[in-house]
């Protein structure tokens, strides 16, 4: 046998395929297959499957015949995930008021239809109706019948539509996701009601049972995109779902790389546009985070408000979009390039306030570096988790008080935390990659302080080849820069003006390129 | 096992195979801004000016306090890297050249040779070639260590006087660059200018004074500074400036305001008879009018001669100079006429000395004022104000 290395083993325990575990992995109990006709029958195998959860409510009752004979049925319901109201006036207000004629058929055709409710499925098996029953239905038994009706009267508490906190806007739509996933397909079917709009309905999580709803527009998106992202969620095979999150991390083409290769909005109207582009979105129920994808790196620079404002002022600020994202990945790498390494970029100007600020301080000017980088990211971080109220006061102790205490303390020079803290301000800028920011910085400031600005630039040059690599969903990442499609340039760093952009982005792959038909000509008044 | 594997390697590259990458913190390390070299006895004497590291906090210093922010240090060495190396004792920190913007170089060494002692700046990766040279008749230690007026150090100072000098034409900068080109062109003479320390209300201040000549890397003399105004004129330096003349009454005078010019320089060879005609060109507005008349049409053309004069005049006194004191060509028509008969210029490659001092030079100048201000006379003392009285037939 060959003999294998610590380091391998280390590996296969963190992987943690073990065949123990698969052994002591207990096998889900399997219910009875079929409803028996018997009532009370019944009524004990779902007492054993459901156990004894006080929201499984039995309410029986009696269905009146003809020549004072009656049924003896029953009505299970889940309290909390129906309607109230719609179970007592449309589903047992009818049953008991009712005098039926003859006895139902073997369908319980003439029950159902004194039943004014939604939507009603005859069922036998008894896990299918034990699953419908746990996602809004009541399930009506009636004795002597081995079919089971189940009632769909859907009702509990939700959200209210608001405006998501993350993607605000100051003029455009204030709607924003909910976690309830019929009202989020709603809002989405509001913005295109058009046939080609199409819902696809996973349903993912062994125990959970999430809900993932792919859209499309049909006549836009290409099929084999969509196909090839429907063929990556049928493959999951999971216990559960806990956010968009994990459907994200389980799909995306590149599990392993810093950047994220899917999209996720809050907002309907962003989605809606992305979906007319002919990208996917992914609603999972339970989120308002929605996942898109094709997703592209040039999007982070973007902002659904650019569409909405004059193209000029819009393409500026797409400009000071990227130039932050250069200053927030390199600038402290910069900065101790030319402090360390190459004193010759410093310029002659700056050189007497930069010797004087370094002279004071006792560390190394990485190790100084280093210092005021984790400390600003543990300011973020406890002002991100904090409570607002809290997270005000810790937003005066982080930057205000802790930085010009440090400096005036003479731990840190001044120039050094003027550097690292223009380096984080940059980053919210441009917030869709601000975590792989982050990262990249450290990443960078790390190889500059050992090699310089060989490092530096050898690291950054190994950063695009990985970015040029990522493709999401099978698309290029980088393009319409990588593959260098010009038409696109319209709306990638510059914004044209919108009556210019005739044509749906390239990048993504759609069956209709052009999107408009005719424009009005609107010189001199006419 | 593949994924864990290239990270695991690229890491350990990172971290093993760390060779020297000059990683030099700044605090270990003197910038040196200024430098001064000058003879002493067999020996070189160099000043470096040092940055002062002083706390971040800028107090407010106060004027007697200014000037206070370099350190001046002197070694007597063999040559300039020798000396860099041994100035590690007195400074206590590694020099870095890499910040010099100006080399003083004493007049005494120069008269000997200064640009050989200049090569290393210039072999040197690490030093800038866009630095400036002057020359001193002073110490060089005594300009360096002169009270600066608004920068801390007096290197950084100088550079600005250097640069700020565009605005009057008087002198022009001599880069490294530009020194060496020239030294190694086909005239091998070089323009450096010369800055001295004045005494001004018991304050001390640089300033510049004049231009050295440099032939065949030896200073061989000067142009004050008038002439070196002429020597502007000549290489096509004048950027702006203004011309002030005087009428035929001594009080009168009157002042252009240079917006545009160009010098053309025509180099006509022949054996070993050069004629050269230069032409100046001249675009200006009447800045300032000390007279009582109007600035009409013909008084206009009368400045205009009168300037023309001037500058004509300024011109063949820097010549008279150069050619006849001197014999040294620091002007471009060497180099033009190497450029038109650049083999005719071959034959007489070692005579140019005297081709140039026998040169027959003619100067055209021509001035267009375009611009005579916003006014027409100065003062309207003769003219009646236009009058305000609510009430005329009052007067």
């Amino acid at each position: 046998m060959k003999r294998k290395s610590n380091f391998e083993r280390l590996l296969r325990r963190m992987k943690g395929t073990n065949k123990k575990l698969e052994k002591e992995q207990a096998a889900l109990p399997q219910p009875e297959s079929a409803f028996s006709t018997d009532l009370k029958e019944n009524e004990k195998q779902l007492k054993k499957i459901l156990g004894t959860s006080q929201d499984v409510t039995y309410t029986k009752f009696k269905i009146k015949l003809e020549k004072s004979n009656h049924l003896l049925a029953m009505l299970v319901c889940i309290d909390g995930i129906i309607d109230e109201g719609a179970k007592r006036n449309n589903v047992l207000k009818p049953l008991v008021a009712k005098t039926f004629e003859k006895k139902p058929d073997d369908n319980l055709e003439q029950i159902q239809m004194s039943l004014s409710t939604k939507k009603i499925i005859t069922e036998t098996n008894i896990s299918k109706a034990i699953d419908l029953l746990l996602k809004s239905h009541a399930l009506l038994l009636v004795d002597g019948y081995h079919t089971a009706l189940l009632i769909h009267i859907e009702g509990f508490e939700t959200r209210s539509i608001e405006e998501p906190e993350a993607e605000k806007v100051v003029s455009g739509s204030r709607e924003g996701f909910i976690e309830s996933i019929n009202v989020n397909l709603s809002l989405l079917r509001r913005r295109i009601p058009h046939p080609s709009l199409r819902f696809e309905t996973f349903e993912i999580g062994e125990f959970t049972k999430t809900k993932v709803v792919l859209c499309y527009v049909k006549d836009i998106a290409k099929q084999d995109v969509v196909e090839r992202l429907k063929s990556r969620l049928r493959q999951i095979k999971i216990d559960e779902i806990e956010s968009s999150g994990d459907i994200e991390q389980l799909i995306e083409d590149h599990p392993f790389s810093i950047f994220s290769t899917i999209g996720n909005t809050e907002r309907p109207d962003n989605a809606a546009a992305l979906m007319m582009e002919g990208r996917i979105i992914i609603l999972v129920d339970g989120n308002p985070v929605s996942l898109y994808a094709p997703y592209f790196f040039a999007e982070s620079f973007k902002n659904i408000e650019d569409y909405s404002s004059r193209p000029y002022y819009s393409s500026f600020t797409r400009i000071i979009r990227i130039f932050a994202f250069i200053i927030t990945i390199i600038l402290p790498s910069m900065y101790i390039a030319a402090l360390n390494f190459n004193k010759a970029l410093i310029p002659s100007s700056m050189i007497v306030p930069i010797i004087q600020a370094r002279e004071t301080v006792p560390f190394p000017l990485a190790m100084e570096v280093l210092l005021i980088i984790l400390m600003f990211e543990v300011v973020r971080e406890a002002g991100v988790r904090l409570p607002q109220q809290i997270g005000t006061a810790v937003s005066i102790v982080g930057p205000l008080i802790l930085g010009d205490v440090s400096v005036s303390a003479g731990i840190v020079g001044a120039p050094t935390v003027v550097i690292v803290s223009l380096s984080y301000i940059a980053v919210f800028v441009i917030t869709p990659i601000a975590d792989a920011c982050a990262l990249i910085r450290v990443g960078l400031f790390i190889v500059t302080s050992i090699f310089g600005s060989y490092g530096l630039f050898v690291a950054l040059l190994g950063l695009l080849t990985h970015m040029v690599s990522l493709t999401s969903l099978g698309v290029p990442y980088m393009s319409p820069i990588a593959p260098f499609y010009f038409r696109d340039w319209k709306d990638t760093i510059v914004r044209f003006p919108t009556r210019s952009v005739n044509h749906r982005p390239k990048s993504v792959p759609n069956k209709r390129p052009l999107k408009v038909k005719s424009l009005p000509n609107t010189g001199d008044g006419k | 096992m593949t994924i864990m594997r290239k990270p695991f390697a690229f890491l350990s590259m990172i971290f093993l195979l760390t060779a020297c990458w000059s990683n030099q913190e700044i605090d270990d390390e003197a910038l040196v801004h200024g430098v001064g070299m000058d003879k002493a006895g067999d020996q070189y004497r160099f000043n470096v000016e040092i940055v002062k590291p002083g706390s971040q906090f800028g107090q407010s210093r106060t004027v007697e306090q200014k000037g206070g922010e370099n350190i001046i240090l002197d070694i007597e060495s063999d040559s300039l890297l020798n000396g860099a190396r041994e100035l590690i004792r007195k400074a206590k920190r590694r020099l870095y050249f890499g910040h010099t913007r100006v080399w003083i170089v004493g007049e005494e060494l120069a008269k000997e040779n200064s640009l050989r002692l200049l090569d290393q700046i210039r072999r040197d990766q690490m030093n800038r070639i866009n630095s400036y040279v002057f020359i001193s008749e002073d110490d060089p230690r005594d300009i360096l260590s002169t009270p600066t007026l608004y920068e801390e150090l007096s290197a950084v100072e100088m550079v600005s006087a250097l640069e700020q000098t565009k605005f009057i034409s008087e002198y022009t900068p001599m880069t490294i660059y530009e020194l060496f080109r020239r030294a190694e062109g086909p005239i091998k003479n070089v323009y450096i200018p010369m800055i001295k320390v004045a005494e001004e209300h018991g304050q001390m201040i640089t300033e510049l004074d004049g231009t050295a000549v440099i032939k065949n890397e030896k200073m061989v003399g000067r142009l004050t500074k008038d002439e070196s105004i002429g020597l502007t004129w000549l290489l096509n330096q004048v950027k702006g400036g203004s011309i002030t003349v005087k009428l035929d009454n001594d009080e009168e005078r009157v002042a252009l305001e240079i917006s545009k010019t160009k010098t053309k320089i025509k180099p006509h060879l022949q054996g070993k008879d050069l004629d050269v005609g230069i032409d100046v060109r001249i675009e200006g507005t009447f800045a300032d009018n000390i007279t009582p008349f109007e600035p009409t049409r013909d008084f206009l053309k009368q400045i205009e001669e009168k300037i023309a004069k001037k500058i004509k005049k300024d011109i063949r006194d820097t010549l008279n100079k150069l050619q006849h004191d001197l014999k040294t060509d620091i002007t471009e028509i060497g180099i033009k006429t190497y450029r038109n008969y650049p083999k005719a210029f071959r034959k007489i490659e070692n005579e140019w000395d005297d081709v140039f001092a026998d040169a027959d030079i003619s100067i055209r100048v021509q001035i267009n004022i375009y611009h005579q201000g916003l006014i027409d006379k100065s003062i309207k003392q003769t003219d009646k104000k236009p009058t305000n009285l609510p009430f005329p037939f009052f007067k």
